[in-house]
């Protein structure tokens, strides 16, 4: 079992997200935050179980305080600094269709996918071979 | 010109440095000159004879005893024809009996004239025209009686040709003036008017500082003199961007070039000056419409991303639900169904109102509209029964002067986005949205607020609360709300602040000035 964020200002899309992952039962808890503030600090004070893959992170981008992209560089900024989680996969989940977004995603290390609202079952398929495809933390 | 010269001073030597009076004796009688050449009529008319130049031999009575044929020519008289008559006939009619007077106080204190002063003087033809000369007076005493040896030097020739340069220069587009070593303007062409007002006659023999501004004045005199002192004569400064100063107290910016020249061993400086006045008003009207662009750009920018993201996303969000809900059909799982399709509609409903707003953005940029008399209570009161407000949680406190005159499609859609907003982000944790609108005047502003007690915003976000396409969580709207208010108030002429404390509320005021012709 694994544990999923999803970083959406729009509860609606948390919704349907939400029930994407809900439907395929890998993942133990799903946790919502609505924008980056509130998930880095969530991240940081939640705690994971050994041994468990992840956690999965569904990142939109255009978000009030911090964009993705920023949550993102934040993100990994804290994980250097702290030595952990050392396991987050993060996948881009955006409405925007535009290339300069997915190049800024591509171009960044802990972002491991770009998907395109709204969300199908086959990206969740996709999100969930790429946590398979990762190491386990050690 | 020269061998003349010399031999007529044979007779002249002695009158230049002794006083007249000496040499008139108690009878009222010339003297013949001490110790000085004598000279005969005839070696006088002999030199007449040799000489280039157009001369004549004139009495203390003003008769004209000898011309020579230089002299008839120019007067086209036949050789002699005015030998006895007097000077005053080749004079014009209107100066004659001036220069009579003229004659006999010279004929007292006689003093000798040189040319090459540039004194034009005008004399009549035999055909009655005017002759621009120039003379030459030496008093010389023949054969015991004091006479004056006149030279004429025509000056037709001179003046066309200054006309002509005048002309030549008056033609050039750009201005000119010729400044002397003492800083005295000794020409001016056309172009110097336009620029700066003055005409030829104001500036001719006034000092150059004329035409600076007051507080360069000391300035520019010892930039003068410094120039001046220059050593190469052709010394140049390059075309420099400095102010000239109009006639009517102004300054314009110019860009002056002066060449200095030297003319008959006199030297000049040649100032040109370019009105760099349109070319700066167009530089800067060119910048002001690059940033302008820049401004359209960022915004076209905006806009896309607002398409792409706050108009694409209902859609996408819509999609994503539509497609539970027919998984949700095929497996024969109604739960949620109802209240999926809810959402979806919801969303849509709120996207038109989105769309709407983002086209009224986009077109009262362009059309005009009037002004007209608003009914404040009335208005908001209407606004807030359409968006939907309960008629018990809005407050009006109204203190305004009527008649309120405005452009009324703009006020309303500065109070509608206010009120939708108050209604979009109320406080559920508070047992009921209270939104009050108040309205305070003076002499020079009327305030409108617009208080709620619902979520507040940020401290951090308040700054950026205003920017297009700026929308805080997931209250719906298009982020175009509120940056469409800032655009409206500052086209009735105000300008739009916020103040909030986050969980208590926010109140928004629009500070609009108040127009003169309202109080009369």
């Amino acid at each position: 079992m694994m544990q999923a964020y999803i970083v959406d200002d729009r509860e609606v899309d948390r919704y349907t997200a939400r029930r994407r992952l809900s439907k395929c039962g890998r993942f133990s808890a799903v946790h919502e935050a609505e924008d980056g503030r509130a998930f880095l600090e969530k991240l940081f004070k939640d705690v994971y179980p050994v041994g468990e893959k992840g956690p999965l992170v569904l990142m939109d981008i255009s978000m009030p305080y911090m964009d993705g992209f920023e949550t993102v560089d934040a993100l990994r900024a804290r994980m250097i600094k702290l030595g952990w989680p050392d396991n987050v996969v993060v996948v881009m989940v955006s409405s925007s269709s535009a290339a300069n977004d997915k190049a800024r995603a591509a171009d960044m290390p802990l972002v491991q996918g770009y998907f395109e609202k709204p969300i199908r079952s086959d990206d969740v398929d996709q999100m969930l071979r790429l946590m398979d495809g990762c190491p386990l933390p050690g | 010109m020269f061998s003349v010269q010399s031999q007529m001073h044979q007779f002249t030597q002695a009158p230049e440095k002794m006083a007249w009076p000496d040499m008139i004796n108690e009878r009222g009688e010339h003297a013949r000159l001490q110790g000085g050449p004598v000279t005969t009529f005839d070696t006088v008319e002999l030199a007449f004879e040799l000489s280039p130049v157009a001369m004549l031999l004139v009495n203390s009575n003003g008769k004209i005893c000898l011309t020579n044929r230089e002299l008839d020519k120019l007067f086209g008289y036949d050789d002699g024809a005015l030998i006895g008559r007097v000077i005053e006939t080749l004079i014009p009619e209107g100066m004659r009996e001036e220069h009579v007077v003229l004659r006999d106080a010279f004929a007292v204190l006689p003093a000798k004239r040189r040319m090459g002063v540039d004194r034009v003087i005008n004399g009549l033809t035999a055909t009655k025209t005017v002759l621009p000369i120039e003379l030459g007076l030496e008093p010389v005493c023949l054969e015991d009686e004091a006479m004056v040896i006149v030279t004429a030097l025509d000056l037709r020739a001179r003046m066309a040709g200054k006309a002509r340069i005048g002309a030549i220069l008056d033609a050039a587009s750009c201005a000119m003036l010729v400044v002397n070593g003492e800083g005295r303007i000794e020409f001016v062409n056309r172009a110097v008017t336009e620029l700066l007002g003055y005409t030829p006659q104001e500036l001719l023999g006034e000092t150059v500082e004329m035409l600076v501004p007051p507080h360069l004045h000391s300035a520019h005199q010892v930039y003068r003199r410094s120039f001046a002192s220059l050593a190469d004569q052709r010394a140049m400064a390059p075309g420099r961007t400095v102010c000239g100063w109009h006639r009517d107290g102004y300054e314009v910016p110019v860009e002056g070039s002066l060449n200095q020249i030297e003319v008959d061993g006199a030297r000049s400086v040649v100032v040109t000056l370019v009105d760099l006045s349109e070319r700066i008003a167009t530089e800067k009207l060119m910048a002001e419409r690059a940033r302008e662009l820049e401004r359209l750009n960022s915004d076209l920018e905006q806009f896309n991303r607002c398409v792409s993201h706050d108009l694409k996303a209902p859609l996408s969000s819509i999609a994503g639900l539509l497609s539970l809900c027919r998984e949700d059909l095929v497996d024969g799982s109604f739960d949620d169904l109802d209240s999926t399709l809810t959402r979806a509609q919801a969303i849509a409903e709120r996207s038109i109102g989105d769309i709407e707003e983002l086209l009224r953005v986009a077109l009262t940029a362009e059309r005009g509209i009037q002004s007209a008399q608003v009914e404040v209570a009335a208005l908001v009161t209407q606004l807030w029964e359409d968006l939907g407000g309960r008629p018990e949680e809005l407050t009006l406190t109204l203190a305004h002067r009527v008649p309120f005159d405005t452009e009324v499609a703009t006020f309303r859609s500065i109070l509608r986005n206010l009120l939708s907003n108050a209604l979009r982000y109320r406080d559920p944790s508070k047992p009921a949205l209270q939104v009050e609108v108040s309205a305070r005047q003076d002499n020079t502003f009327v305030d409108f607020l617009v208080t709620d007690n619902g979520l507040g915003i940020p401290e951090d976000f308040l700054p950026e609360v205003f920017g297009l396409f700026k929308r805080l969580g997931d209250q719906g709207g298009s982020g175009i709300g509120l940056n469409l208010v800032q655009r409206n108030v500052e086209r009735l002429g105000g300008e739009i602040t916020v103040t909030s404390v986050l969980g208590e509320g926010a109140t928004f005021k629009v500070r609009l000035p108040v127009v003169r012709e309202q109080e009369t």
